[in-house]
């Protein structure tokens, strides 16, 4: 991708950013939980098809949805703090002032996505579950930096967009969860864009200086980092909070029943094939 | 927390996150993130085994990879492993 094909993406997702602004006060939000309602769908889970899952009754699974949800939602804020704070120190450091300018766009969408999230969080479960994550320090080479945050971004973003997806369809949820997915279904598809061609428009610059072993390096690195992304939606303090008894053991099993191993395969298989075409990770 | 006991602490909980670790050729002060015995993405498994074995929340200011340079680093952090015993 040229560097003219690049900017002249970066300006079209800018004006429709502008145009289509979302405005986080426009969301109608119950005054309590609904006991009887669905926060998160039953079949995304992480819990959904285990043992524990089948001895629970409805009323325990939905409120594991709930706590599920406030871990979604949780795992999410962390994640946009992150990326807001690494993006920002990048703003205005180098000549591309349109992907600056983009950049704006992003940080603006992502800091009104944490305010839904955190609405949801505060409102419906007085709290926000804890940032357990420790980030790497930089490799030096401000470009390899640059291009790993995105392609972490791009790893984490199709994961939770195939969440959102489905939620923001699903008739069984509550409103106001469908309405928080829908939105940020909305506004991430175009990070979406934005990323798959970031990514592709540094390889293409790179392509004679990324050696091989280096590209191996980044494989490796993306690769634990998407392991790394789905450890994030098992939360033993979610199962303790929708009572479960021994919910560090649950937590302990989980990510390794085989429904759980299929479910993350599967999702990988739908949602990284770009990442695959562009061999950052490996085949599946 | 006695030290060595806080030090068996870190070790069963390192052995449960990295099943393919070799702990008999990991020193208690052994650089485990420059060496590359553990990762950045491997922290978030190994705090939640330390709060449960501690049986308390870990500060966010707590979550530098200082904390956790080797076993016995680990063990005084996060496990209040008495420097001497």
């Amino acid at each position: 991708m040229s560097q003219i094909d690049f900017d002249q993406l970066l300006a079209k997702l800018s004006a429709v950013s502008e145009e289509e602004f979302i405005d986080p006060g426009t969301l109608e939000w119950p005054a309590e939980v609904d006991p009887d309602a669905w926060y998160f769908t039953p079949e995304l889970i992480s819990l959904y098809g285990s043992d524990i899952w089948e001895s629970m009754d409805e009323a325990q699974r939905k409120r594991l949805s709930l706590t599920e949800a406030v871990n979604f939602f949780s795992l999410n804020i962390h994640g946009e703090k992150y990326l807001i704070s690494e993006i920002s120190r990048r703003l205005y450091t180098g000549e591309e002032s349109e992907l600056s300018r983009y950049l704006l766009h992003f940080v603006d969408e992502e800091t009104r996505h944490m305010m839904y999230f955190s609405g949801f969080c505060r409102r419906y479960a007085e709290k926000i579950y804890p940032d357990r994550t420790m980030h790497g320090e930089d490799s030096g080479d401000a470009e390899l930096d640059m291009f790993l945050l995105f392609a972490r971004i791009n790893v984490f973003e199709e994961i939770v967009d195939h969440y959102n997806r489905i939620m923001a369809k699903d008739k069984r949820l509550a409103p106001v969860v469908r309405e928080i997915n829908r939105i940020h279904h909305v506004e991430e598809l175009r990070h979406l864009n934005f990323g798959r061609n970031f990514l592709k428009h540094c390889l293409d610059r790179h392509i004679d200086d990324w050696d091989n072993a280096r590209r191996q390096e980044l494989r490796n690195h993306l690769s634990s980092y998407l392991q790394f992304v789905w450890k994030q939606y098992y939360n033993p303090e979610a199962y303790q909070d929708a009572g479960i008894d021994e919910a560090f053991e649950v937590w302990r099993v989980a990510a390794n029943a085989p429904g759980a191993v299929q479910h993350r395969n599967e999702v990988n298989q739908k949602r990284l094939s770009y990442l695959r075409k562009l061999h950052l990770l490996e085949a599946a | 927390m006695k030290r060595s006991f806080a030090i068996a602490k870190v070790r069963s909980c390192l052995a449960a996150i990295k099943l393919d670790i070799d702990l008999d050729a990991v020193g208690d002060d052994t650089p485990l993130l420059e060496e590359r015995v553990i990762t950045s993405f491997d922290v978030l498994d190994l705090i939640l085994h330390l709060e449960q074995v501690s049986g308390r929340s870990i500060r966010r200011t707590q979550l530098v990879p200082g904390s956790f340079r080797d076993i016995e680093t680990i063990a005084r952090v996060f496990l209040n492993a008495e420097v001497n015993e």
